[in-house]
């Protein structure tokens, strides 16, 4: 009649002093301190600033705008990243480009970092592979207007042009 | 030597003043290495490393905590009854440093032909006042509860209140058969009893009693296993939880008070306070003088340890500090070692009696204050290895099993003590 019936396993008298479970597990917790103490080495935590856990190929962090060879982005503003943003965190302004070549060129190039959820969909969406996403997730802040990007922040530094 | 100086180091005063500097020291202020060792010691039992960043091994840690407590605001919530809560972190603190007061840190040594000891308050009542005062702890926390205006607190309140209540009874009866034992309720007294040898000490006479004082002092305390008073999983943080900066500073240092309170109790009532075991039976009647340059040994190796092993930490954190750290280090063990080397060489005994007095002192102090370390990590230790009772069980172990203990235990000393096998 939906009733579970939950069956507790008899404890004899020895079981029911509980001190000799108490004692065993101050054991067990002196074991593991000494452990700690003793084997730095083993343990399973990393100390942050100075160890670091080896990051996956794969890893998504901050994103960069590619350059041109000449040093302009290489972004066409077409807003494809923009409309695949799932939480809508880019927000591009187009402008005219003065290379007759290229059609147009974004005159901002804004991500608010706090909103991305670091899927990775304008990387996908981009047809020129203008935007990439860097393994950099250390850029904490403390104010949220620094944590707006522009393009001063997301294009490639000069010295890593490929 | 002046006879005013004399008068001084012999006077009543000077040794409450000494003593009660002592028992601040050992609570108030350290309490900011307290906090980094139960953090510590839970980190270390949990296999991580734990605080390590401020300071060597991360021995400052207590003071960025406490500026931070103190700059925060302190929030009064809206509706709660603004006279009590303020009142009662005071109750709780208050409470905690007054049962500091009848401990005693030495037993008695011959100063200039007087007889001096290094306690505060030598009632003829002692440990009547320990029970009578610490029992006042849950008024405090009741009335926190009641004060906030906010169900979690109040729940917390009645729980402190059932619980400290129940477990005051089998504390006080397991007291009892050892009152029966000693035939004093001076702590001094019972502390000069444990004098001889190792099965002279009080859980070697009565183990039941230590047992149920142990566990009624973990109740007392509200520490886990029987921290339900502030059980977080259940009622967010219990009596606790609408206070702020420091005024819920004081309760966190008032539970840390009450802790070092009863390891001291624990260590005096039945592991032979400031007596080592056999000390007079083999080193004669000045025996505490003659170990003093053992024991100022026995202090220097750990910190010459300490010294070298600040330096040698692998990352160079805090690297000025480490070094001054390390000199403070080297400057203890090298005091101590020059203490050691000049009992040594020099008849300090004969020569001069009052500084063979003082090294009693200090030796007495420093057995009792090991013992008291060694209760202080038992509570962190055994916080770390104990899950919470649920309140049923609490409620059925103070009723239905510690205290038929304690009744059975009160007639088991009577009676040993009766038929002289105590």
């Amino acid at each position: 009649m939906g009733v579970i019936k939950i069956l507790r396993p008899k404890q004899d008298l020895w079981e029911r002093m509980y001190l000799p479970a108490l004692f065993g597990g101050l054991g067990i917790t002196l074991r593991h301190l000494i452990h700690t103490w003793f084997q730095p080495a083993k343990r399973p935590t990393f100390e942050y600033p100075e160890e670091r856990r080896p990051i996956a190929e794969r890893f998504r962090g901050r994103h960069r705008l590619r350059r041109r060879p000449d040093g302009t982005p290489v972004c066409v503003a077409c807003y494809c990243c923009q409309t695949a943003c799932p939480p809508q965190c880019i927000d591009i302004e187009a402008e005219e480009s003065p290379d007759p070549a290229i059609e147009k060129r974004p005159a901002a190039f804004r991500i608010n970092m706090l909103r991305c959820i670091y899927c990775g969909m304008c990387v996908e969406a981009c047809p020129k592979d203008a935007i990439y996403m860097t393994k950099d997730f250390e850029f904490a802040n403390d104010t949220r207007e620094k944590l707006q990007f522009g393009l001063k922040e997301l294009l490639d530094p000069r010295d890593e042009e490929d | 030597m002046p006879e005013w100086i004399q008068a001084v180091l012999v006077s009543h005063y000077t040794w409450a003043l000494l003593a009660l500097l002592v028992g601040y020291g050992l609570t108030l202020f350290g309490i900011p290495i307290y906090t980094w060792w139960e953090r510590r010691g839970a980190a270390l039992i949990q296999l991580r490393p734990g605080p390590n960043r401020r300071g060597p091994y991360g021995l400052l840690q207590a003071i960025a905590d406490a500026v931070k407590l103190a700059v925060k605001e302190d929030v009064v919530p809206d509706g709660a009854s603004r006279f009590l809560h303020a009142l009662a972190p005071m109750i709780v603190m208050t409470v905690a440093l007054t049962t500091f007061a009848v401990i005693p840190w030495s037993g008695d040594v011959e100063l200039f032909g007087q007889t001096v000891r290094l306690q505060v308050a030598d009632l003829n009542f002692g440990i009547l006042f320990i029970l009578a005062i610490s029992s006042m702890n849950v008024y405090g926390i009741a009335l926190a509860g009641w004060s906030s205006n906010s169900k979690y607190a109040l729940l917390g309140g009645l729980r402190s209140a059932a619980q400290m209540i129940s477990y005051e009874i089998a504390m006080a009866l397991s007291l009892v058969a050892l009152i029966l034992i000693y035939g004093t309720v001076k702590l001094n007294e019972m502390v000069t009893l444990q004098a001889g040898g190792l099965f002279g000490w009080g859980v070697f006479k009565a183990p039941l009693s230590f047992l149920l004082f142990m566990v009624a002092s973990y109740a007392e305390t509200n520490r886990v296993p029987f921290d339900l008073v502030e059980a977080d999983s259940e009622i967010v943080a219990g009596f606790h939880t609408e206070y702020s900066s420091l005024r819920f500073g004081l309760f966190y240092m008032g539970e840390y008070v009450h802790m070092a309170v009863s390891a001291a109790l624990t260590a005096i009532l039945f592991f032979g306070g400031h007596h080592l075991p056999w000390a007079y039976a083999l080193f004669g009647p000045s025996a505490y003088a003659r170990l003093f340059p053992w024991m100022m040994l026995c202090a220097a190796v750990p910190l010459l340890l300490l010294a070298w092993d600040v330096n040698r930490l692998k990352r160079k954190r805090f690297t000025k500090g480490n070094a001054i750290f390390a000199l403070a280090f080297l400057g203890l063990a090298g005091i101590a070692l020059a203490l050691a080397f000049s009992f040594w060489f020099f008849d300090v005994e004969g020569a001069i009696p009052w500084l063979a007095a003082l090294a009693t002192v200090v030796t007495q102090l420093g057995v009792l204050v090991v013992k008291f370390l060694f209760f202080f990590w038992l509570f962190i230790w055994v916080r770390w290895t104990v899950p919470r009772f649920r309140y049923d069980q609490l409620m059925r172990l103070g009723w239905k099993v510690l205290l038929p203990l304690a009744v059975f235990n009160i007639a088991l000393c009577a009676g040993l003590v009766l038929g002289g096998w105590l």
